[in-house]
C-alpha cells in the first residue's frame, strides 16, 4: 500500500519520490528552513527565501529561442 | 519625506516583511523553531522603528495616536499618495465662475 | 478583525502619468485574476478549512491580498493623477473616465466590472486549495503579462513585488494541500469531505 509520508516528517524534498505518492492528487514539495536574503534583499526580491525566488525573465527572450 | 523618517519607514517595511514572510511560513511550520527565533529576533527591533518612528513623525495605526491636541490619524499623506503628493492643493485648477 | 496600517507593503512612487497602463493595471483591482477576488477567495475558504495550519494560511494570505489591492489601486491613482482631457482622449483612457473620471473602481482590463463569479468557495478542502494554487499561477501570469507591456520601471519595481508574492504563496497553498492529505487517509483522499462530513458518525446505512 503506498502512504503518503506525512509532510510533518520530511524536511528535504530530495529523499520523498513523488512519483511513488498516491495517484490522482496533487503535491507541492515541502520547504525547509535554509539560508535567507538579508532585510534589505529579502524586501527588494519580494521574499526572504531565496528559492523562492523566481524572477520573470520573458522580456529579453523571444520565441525563436 | 525628511531623510530620517524615510529610513525608518524604510527599516519599518524590511523588518515588517521579513517577519510577514516568515509568518506564512510558521503558518504551515508551526514547530519549526529556526524560523521561530528568527521571528523573534526581528520582533523588537520592529517595535524599535515604529516607536522611533511614531514619536516623531505620527502614527502608523489608529491605536497609536499620541497628541492630546489634534487627531493626528488624519493627517496626510495617506499611503497611496506616493512621494509625489500633491496634498491639500486643487487638481485641474479651472477658475468656476 | 482587521487593523490597518498607515504605509504600503512595498512603497509605490510613480512620477509619470500613464493612463493606458492605468487601464491594464486596473484588472489586477477588478480583474478575475486580481487582488480583490483572491482576497475575497480565500477569507470566504477559511471558515470551512478543518485543519488550523490551512485556516492559517488562508486568513493571512487573504489579509496580504487586502495589502495588494491597496498597492494596486495605489498605483492606478498615481498613474491617472491631474490627467488632462487631450491625454484622456489620446491614451483610450475615456471609456473608464466617462463612467469614473479618476476614481478608483474595480473593473477588469478588458471592461466587466468585479464579480463574485471570479472565485469559488466550494466548502472541500482539497477542491479549495487547489482552486487557490490555480489563483496564484493566474495571478502570477497576469502579472507577468503586465511586466511585458511596462517600460516605467518606477511601476515595474512594485508589479515585480506583487509577482513573487503570488509564487510564496503558491508554495503556502502546497503545503497547506500536504497538510491536508496528511490528515486523510492516503488509499483513498476522496472518501469523504472532512469539511462537512463525520465518518465516525456513520450509522449502519453507510
Amino acid at each position: 500500500m503506498n502512504v503518503t509520508p506525512r509532510s510533518q516528517n520530511f524536511r528535504n524534498s530530495n529523499t520523498v519520490n513523488f512519483d511513488q505518492f498516491p495517484l490522482g492528487m496533487a503535491y507541492v514539495p515541502w520547504q525547509s528552513w535554509n539560508q535567507l536574503y538579508d532585510l534589505e534583499r529579502g524586501f527588494q526580491a519580494g521574499t526572504i527565501f531565496p528559492e523562492l525566488d523566481l524572477p520573470f525573465t520573458g522580456r529579453c527572450t523571444t520565441n525563436a529561442n | 519625506m525628511p531623510t530620517n523618517e524615510i529610513q525608518l519607514l524604510q527599516q519599518i517595511n524590511q523588518l515588517s516583511f521579513a517577519m510577514h514572510d516568515t509568518a506564512l511560513y510558521l503558518d504551515t511550520h508551526p514547530m519549526d523553531t529556526n524560523a521561530l527565533d528568527y521571528y523573534h529576533y526581528l520582533k523588537p527591533m520592529k517595535e524599535q522603528a515604529i516607536a522611533e518612528y511614531t514619536a516623531s513623525y505620527g502614527p502608523l495605526t489608529m491605536g497609536d495616536v499620541n497628541s492630546n491636541t489634534e487627531w493626528t490619524w488624519i493627517n496626510e499623506p495617506w499611503p497611496w499618495e506616493g512621494a509625489g503628493c500633491s496634498c491639500g492643493t486643487m487638481r485641474n485648477d479651472y477658475n468656476i465662475r | 478583525m482587521w487593523h490597518y496600517e498607515k504605509r504600503l507593503q512595498y512603497p509605490v512612487n510613480i512620477t509619470q502619468t500613464n493612463p493606458q497602463i492605468a487601464k491594464i493595471i486596473t484588472t489586477q483591482y477588478g480583474g478575475p485574476d486580481g487582488e480583490l477576488g483572491a482576497s475575497l477567495r480565500y477569507l470566504s475558504q477559511r471558515h470551512t478549512m478543518p485543519y488550523k495550519e490551512a485556516v492559517a494560511v488562508l486568513n493571512d494570505v487573504g489579509t496580504e491580498e487586502l495589502g495588494h489591492m491597496e498597492m494596486i489601486c495605489a498605483i492606478v491613482y498615481q498613474l491617472t493623477k491631474n490627467l488632462s482631457i487631450e491625454e484622456i482622449k489620446a491614451s483610450g483612457f475615456d471609456a473608464y473616465y466617462v463612467d469614473h473620471t479618476t476614481g478608483i473602481y474595480p473593473v477588469a482590463a478588458s471592461g466587466p466590472a468585479f464579480t463574485a463569479t471570479y472565485l469559488q468557495s466550494k466548502g472541500d478542502p482539497i477542491t479549495d486549495l487547489v482552486e487557490d494554487l490555480a489563483a496564484e499561477q493566474k495571478a502570477r501570469t497576469t502579472y507577468d503579462n503586465i511586466l511585458r507591456l511596462v517600460n516605467d520601471p518606477e511601476v515595474a519595481d512594485p508589479i515585480r513585488f506583487l509577482r513573487e508574492r503570488e509564487i510564496v504563496h503558491f508554495q503556502r497553498f502546497g503545503e497547506a494541500l500536504r497538510i491536508v492529505q496528511d490528515n486523510l487517509d492516503s488509499r483513498n483522499f476522496y472518501a469523504f469531505n472532512p469539511s462537512f462530513d463525520m465518518p465516525t458518525k456513520c450509522d449502519k446505512d453507510c
